[in-house]
């Protein structure tokens, strides 16, 4: 399975999706009235939402390398690009209503800031099964090379408690002998990747 | 006279002297009539500033009869092993070399190093072209890290 | 140099005015630059560089006034002996080719009986997990001699051993070797002897037997082979057997063959005429090649006892279920095979299954055993036959302890069985026509026969084959025949053909005597006739031996085995042909297969006229537990299996197929070797001569009868 850009799912530019001239231009003549939002008010939103999902700056080198040796790393780049293309999406569909007027500008901005609210929730507690990588990718970058074979040695080292599904050669431990089977697999011709 | 019998000696001392020559030529090292001959090349990899702990590299020879013959380690303590590879790629004479080192950053190498040197024999008159890409290198962490694979064919003394 | 000299004194008759001189000198001149041009680069080798105290031509004599006698090895004329110059060019005139090995030329300073050899030291480190032994050898060449050689040693490996890994050391700098096509490698490494790089070849003779050879060794320099393996181990009544072979026994072949193995004497290459000879060290000679030997042994369940009956060894208990055993120095002679056994909690081996999956497929290895009921089941009359080997290698504790295993056999013998007594060397004999009753007196008669049996003469082990098998079969009784023999032969694949050919319902036990018997022979002989086999060391108790056998026996086999695999989709198992199943011998099958369920593997089969059946569940919720060991053991069967159809039927597509296996996988076999080559550096000097590494021979062996000396 592979992980969409953000942004691409709607593009603006794709022929397909592009309304009949007639019907973009009856809607121009609509009466519209914008509604002004203070940009101190945006910027508010916007940092609160930020420092809330990014990690503390006193324990984000120890997380990263500990991110880094446990392979997530690149798991919490991923959820953040999920959250600002969930942002994103929401706010290109609810931009139109708010130019509506009087109750229906007011059921848009709550339809608006609820579906917000339920994108910001299931951002933060959605399982993490979005991307399944081979056993092998400790490092979950998408593929099987001698950097995972690195990984799986420092562990080995620092006798770091490892599951069961890195004992390639079931002899019941993680040891040097996973190790030189992972680089073997590394240097593969047919080696693995995603799964 | 006597101009003519200076010339008839030299003449017959360049008879000499390229027959000599022609001589050394039939016990030349039979690389330059084409036949097998070994070259050994040097694989580096410049990580700059920051210690190199791991890389994957390929290596490919075309344009040429090569047959790999040996793959040694490098000149770090760190890379001595040779690398791994896989054997299968011998049957083409491409091959994916690594290695990796977990010593700490300190015992690293950085900047450019030579991190494993392939033996070759060539037959033919063709010279082989080599190709060689970078797959990935990590630092001490484990991290990718930007760098750059080169490499040079050692000269033989 | 003679030209110039020649021009310079042709100068002054150049530079004068007599017309006729000048012509003169010009047209020698002019026959001088012909000659070089056809002259090339041929060039007469010098005399031999040899050692300090000794005198070209001359016979090294052993020093040491202690009596003991004096050996003198003539050295053949240099022009015979195998001496390579390093090409200038394409017309050397010493392009002398490896079927026609020469001598040790060299000469060596002999001091107390000790003969430089360009082998060392070998190391060897090996760890077992289970039933999976890996293997690390590292041979110490160097060059005691004032000039370059080339290192040629014939040495053992187990005969299942899947080598994969090559490294040569020179220094502290490490070069893994390619495995390549056999003859692939071999013009490799000869292009780069000639050419004067060190380089490293490692080729196989029989699936038991190798030949390392390292060319360019410089004087005084060091070059060291690390080779690395992996083996199953043996299982019997609830003892692993762990093996490491030490030296090549002296083999014998038959008249007119030349693809044997040749058993010669120190500096008398070429005696035996075989394309491959193992040169053997004289009683009174040693050389200072010794050998040390680390253990580490991991089984998983608790370890109850361990013994190693071959040599003194050193062992730590590291938890209940580890042990790590070193060889004692004292016992560092390399001429006898080490033999490490250890048992383990027998009632907690089951019927068992392993697998590994990866881009090629899926790989098994289930281990069958014999169901708990066999043992209720009583056996059927036998038909024992007893063929023993009384060749000149069999002379003195050999030929002895094998007649102490027959007489305990013919002691165990019940009412209503038979026996027959066969012996063989060159030729076979019988104690009777036909094989007689068990009865009192008859046993007497076959007691009395068996101790006027002497050791003498080759092995012509087809003649105890055709004694044993071509005469009619009893049916009411099951027949076993019984070789004991040390297996030193040099046509093997010729013994088990004949076996395949004969068998029938018959069924062989192989028992080995001696200290480094041919394993893969035995092994091959008990496999190709459905038996089993056993081994007896020279040291140890006959009788228990034999005792075992008959226990063994004294139950029925599961015969007519079959596998149903489920659910499975199964492919290329091995052995292909299931053998008997006999009680406390589990057996061993490794294949491929496809299928990603759960399921239940049900093998069935008869024992005493009773259907019997064992169920083993396969349960793939381990599917992420894998073997990676497991697809190299499975190669390395395959491989087994493509040569021994080579023996049964030959097909001119079998030698590419076992090539294939065997590039595929990394696998040393007879079509494929391990080459290494050190391409930066030209070694020094134009000459090198081949030395090849003498060994002592085993243990017990009779030096006298069994190696060959001009």
């Amino acid at each position: 399975m592979t992980m969409q850009e953000p942004g691409n799912q709607f593009d603006d530019r794709d022929e397909a999706l592009e309304a009949p001239a007639g019907l973009v231009s009856a809607l121009r003549q609509l009466p519209c009235e914008k509604l002004f939002v203070p940009p101190t008010t945006d910027e508010a939103i916007l940092r609160t939402a930020q420092a809330h999902l990014r990690p503390s700056l006193k324990s984000s080198r120890r997380r990263k390398e500990a991110l880094a040796l446990d392979g997530r790393g690149s798991e919490s780049r991923e959820y953040w690009s999920l959250l600002t293309s969930a942002a994103t999406t929401v706010s290109r569909i609810f931009k139109p209503a708010f130019s509506l007027g009087g109750k229906l500008r007011f059921a848009a901005w709550l339809a608006g800031a609820g579906a917000a609210a339920v994108v910001l929730l299931l951002a933060l507690y959605l399982p993490k099964a979005s991307t399944k990588f081979a056993r092998e990718d400790l490092n979950h970058d998408g593929s099987v090379d001698i950097l995972d074979a690195f990984v799986l040695a420092k562990r080995v080292e620092a006798s770091v408690p490892a599951d069961a599904g890195i004992d390639l050669n079931g002899d019941g431990k993680v040891d040097q002998r996973d190790v030189a089977a992972l680089a073997a697999q590394a240097v593969s011709l047919g080696k693995g990747g995603h799964s | 006279m006597r101009t003519a019998s200076r010339i008839a000696s030299l003449v017959i001392l360049a008879l000499v002297f390229f027959g000599q020559a022609a001589g050394l030529r039939a016990q030349q090292p039979a690389d330059e009539e084409g036949r097998s001959r070994f070259r050994t090349i040097d694989i580096f990899v410049d990580s700059r500033s920051t210690p190199l702990a791991a890389y994957q590299i390929k290596f490919a020879a075309t344009n040429g009869v090569v047959k790999i013959v040996g793959i040694e380690g490098g000149e770090s303590e760190a890379f001595r092993q040779p690398p791994v590879y896989d054997p299968k790629a011998m049957q083409q004479d491409r091959l994916i070399i690594a290695s990796f080192s977990t010593a700490s950053a300190s015992a690293l190498p950085k900047g450019k190093t030579r991190v494993a040197t392939i033996h070759i024999l060539v037959s033919g008159k063709t010279e082989p072209q080599f190709e060689l890409k970078l797959q990935t290198a990590g630092d001490s962490r484990g991290r990718k890290i930007s760098a750059q694979a080169t490499f040079e064919e050692r000269k033989t003394p | 140099m003679t030209h110039f000299k020649f021009l310079r004194a042709s100068l002054p008759i150049l530079a004068s005015r007599n017309r006729l001189k000048l012509l003169l000198s010009g047209g020698a001149v002019a026959g001088l630059f012909l000659l070089l041009l056809l002259q090339g680069c041929a060039k007469a080798p010098c005399s031999l560089t040899g050692l300090p105290a000794s005198r070209p031509g001359m016979a090294p004599s052993f020093l040491g006034g202690d009596g003991l006698a004096r050996c003198g090895v003539p050295l053949p004329p240099v022009g015979t002996e195998e001496i390579w110059v390093v090409a200038r060019g394409d017309r050397s005139e010493t392009d002398i080719s490896d079927k026609t090995p020469g001598s040790g030329a060299l000469m060596a300073k002999i001091e107390h009986k000790e003969v430089p050899m360009p082998l060392k030291h070998t190391d060897v480190h090996a760890s077992v997990s289970g039933y999976l032994g890996s293997v690390e050898v590292i041979q110490q060449f160097h060059n005691p001699y004032s000039s370059k050689i080339e290192a040629v040693y014939v040495f053992p490996l187990p005969h299942n051993a899947a080598v994969n890994e090559f490294i040569m050391t020179i220094g502290d700098r490490r070069i893994r070797g390619i495995i390549r096509e056999r003859a692939e490698a071999e013009q490799i490494y000869q292009e780069a002897k000639r050419q004067g790089y060190v380089a490293a070849l490692l080729t196989e003779e029989r699936p038991n037997i190798f030949t390392q050879s390292v060319a360019n060794i410089e004087p005084g320099k060091e070059i060291d082979v690390t080779i690395k393996y992996f083996q199953t181990l043996d299982y019997v009544d609830g003892w692993y057997e762990f093996v490491f072979p030490m030296v090549v026994g002296p083999r014998f072949n038959p008249p007119g063959s030349t693809n044997g193995i040749g058993a010669v004497a120190r500096g008398q290459r070429g005696v035996s005429r075989q394309n491959r000879e193992v040169e053997y060290l004289r009683p009174d000679e040693r050389s200072p090649h010794d050998i040390s030997l680390k253990l580490e042994v991991e089984a998983g369940v608790p370890i109850e006892q361990s013994e190693c009956r071959t040599h003194q060894v050193i062992s730590e208990a590291v938890s209940p279920s580890r042990m790590a055993v070193s060889l004692n120095p004292v016992d560092n002679l390399p001429n006898k095979d080490f033999v490490f056994r250890y048992r383990v909690a027998g009632d907690r081996i089951k019927s068992a299954l392993v697998t590994h999956r990866d881009e090629r497929g899926g790989f098994f290895s289930l281990m069958l055993y014999p169901p708990q009921e066999m043992k209720e089941l009583r056996r059927q009359p036998l038909e024992l036959v007893f063929v023993l080997d009384c060749s000149g290698s069999m002379f003195g504790r050999p030929l002895e302890q094998a007649k102490a295993a027959i007489e305990r056999g013919l002691g165990l013998l019940q009412p209503g069985d038979s026996f027959q007594l066969i012996t063989f060397s060159i030729t076979a004999s019988q104690l009777g026509a036909a094989p007689l009753e068990a009865t009192p007196e008859n046993v007497q008669r076959g007691l009395r026969y068996l101790r006027g049996v002497r050791s003498e003469g080759g092995t012509m082990m087809i003649e105890g084959i055709k004694a044993a098998l071509d005469f009619p079969h009893d049916p009411r009784r099951l027949r076993f025949v019984c070789f004991l023999t040390d297996g030193y032969i040099g046509n093997e694949i010729e013994i088990l053909g004949a076996i395949h050919q004969r068998l029938g319902a018959s069924r062989i036990f192989s028992f080995g005597i001696g200290s480094s018997v041919n394993r893969y022979l035995l092994d091959h002989m008990a496999k190709e006739g459905r038996g089993a086999v056993a081994y007896l060391g020279l040291k140890e108790n006959a009788a228990p031996i034999m005792e075992a056998f008959f226990q063994r026996i004294s139950h029925p086999a599961m015969t007519e085995v079959a596998v149903d695999w489920g659910g499975w989709h199964v492919t290329e198992v091995f052995p292909r042909e299931l053998p008997d199943l006999f009680v406390g011998r589990p057996v061993i099958l490794t294949g491929r297969f496809a299928g990603g369920q759960d399921t239940t593997i049900r093998v069935n089969g008869n024992a005493a006229g009773r259907p019997l059946q064992v169920l083993i569940p396969a349960t793939l919720r381990d599917a992420r537990a894998t073997h990676s060991a497991l697809p190299g053991v499975w190669a390395r069967m395959k491989i087994a299996d493509l040569s021994q159809q080579l023996v049964h039927a030959p097909d001119p597509g079998l030698p590419e197929a076992i090539k294939k296996v065997a590039l595929d996988y990394s696998l040393m076999s007879a079509f494929t070797a391990f080459v290494a080559v050190d391409s930066s550096r030209q070694t020094e000097g134009a000459k090198g001569t081949t030395v090849p590494v003498a060994v002592p021979v085993p243990e017990g062996v009779n030096y006298d009868t069994t190696v060959e000396e001009k």
